[in-house]
């Protein structure tokens, strides 16, 4: 939400291929996109976030509202990407590499920090895993995107009702693996 | 209080108030920890896609959407797709069996025709040779129907044991024939009696 009161002239500025303007929407909204796609197993995460902006470049011409209608815009396109991908991979029943891997399994700090960076994903992706698609998405919108109720029901196609159904049985469930001990870290 | 209004909480940046919102807080911690927000490597790519692609949009009206990070996708065809090619087969033309049937018979009614024309069926050559195909006819078409009646009644009955009588009754049974029922046979009788004439 960095951009605030500005939005509407850098959204304007955007219409007309300013590449400011696009490099603020970007700085403003592609870091979110990408960890959102990464914890949704996107194959390609960065490809997710280029196209996600190369559709929003193409449907800004019919798009109406403020900045939160804006980002929530955006991860509409993203989150249909991410399926699209995923329908893929059903289709070829081949798992390519992600290239986000290549970047993890490379050395960033020192061994200790790596391994308890490494150790706290695991746990957490176990934790994620045990949820049904519905709720990961959700929980993942709501925690990762920081969107309302309202902004992850028009993401998801639901009724704020369902979302907020999704949410209590999501979270109701990490608690339960939190008292299971398997997210203790 | 509802379930969600812990999270909700946390979700704020607020402190937890229960051990079970301090370990969900952990949580939501560790979520944020294990799925970093940063700017993308390939940001340069992106927005050299992205403004090219608004540019263009603006100019024309009609952006051209390439994919920032697929070069090495497939490549599109400048033609479109092949487009499907009309297979030319040979249908064969006795595909049915009635058409094999029909067939068989225009062969037939051509080949009686052709030799109905050149007078070379039975009945259109000499009298002499008419009269021995009608007996000849005579004998074939009777025989089933005569013979066997009077062979039957010979082992029957065990009385007609004349040879003669069954020849006559054979003749007499021709004989009938031709003047009742068979007219074919009437008419070679007459130009029998006519050319005896």
């Amino acid at each position: 939400m960095a951009l605030g009161e500005s939005f509407a002239g850098v959204l304007e500025a955007a219409r007309v291929g300013a590449e400011w303007a696009w490099r603020a929407l970007y700085a403003d909204t592609a870091p979110d996109l990408l960890r959102y796609a990464r914890a949704s197993r996107a194959p390609d995460p960065e490809d997710v976030v280029g196209e996600t902006f190369l559709r929003a470049v193409g449907g800004l011409g019919s798009f109406e509202g403020d900045e939160r209608g804006f980002r929530a815009w955006l991860f509409t396109l993203a989150r249909n990407r991410i399926v699209d991908e995923h329908r893929k991979l059903v289709r070829r029943r081949t798992e390519p590499l992600p290239v986000e891997f290549l970047a993890e399994i490379g050395p960033h700090a020192d061994a200790e920090t790596e391994a308890m960076r490494a150790l706290v994903k695991d746990h957490v992706r176990s934790v994620l895993d045990r949820l049904t698609p519905d709720q990961r998405d959700v929980l993942l919108l709501r925690i990762l995107g920081g969107l309302t109720i309202e902004e992850v029901a028009t993401v998801v196609r639901k009724k704020p009702g369902a979302v907020k159904a999704l949410q209590a049985r999501g979270i109701a469930a990490i608690r339960n693996e939190i008292e299971l001990g398997a997210v203790t870290l | 209080m509802g379930p969600d209004d812990g999270f909700e909480r946390l979700l704020r940046g607020e402190t937890p108030k229960t051990p079970e919102e301090r370990a969900l807080g952990l949580f939501l911690h560790d979520v944020g920890g294990a799925f970093p927000a940063g700017i993308p490597p390939a940001e340069e790519a992106h927005l050299a896609a992205i403004v090219h692609a608004a540019q263009l949009l603006a100019d024309k009206g009609e952006p051209a959407v390439r994919s920032a990070s697929k070069a090495d996708g497939r490549a599109r065809h400048a033609s479109g797709l092949p487009k499907r090619r009309r297979v030319m087969m040979k249908v064969p033309l006795m595909r049915s069996l009635a058409a094999k049937v029909v067939a068989g018979l225009v062969v037939l009614m051509s080949m009686f025709g052709g030799l109905a024309l050149a007078g070379a069926l039975p009945g259109q050559g000499s009298d002499d040779d008419a009269t021995d195909v009608v007996e000849i006819q005579d004998v074939s078409d009777e025989s089933p129907e005569t013979e066997a009646p009077e062979t039957e009644d010979a082992d029957d009955q065990g009385e007609n044991e004349d040879a003669d009588d069954q020849g006559e009754d054979v003749n007499d049974d021709q004989g009938d024939d031709d003047q009742g029922e068979n007219e074919d046979a009437d008419d070679q009788g007459d130009d029998d009696q006519g050319e005896e004439d």
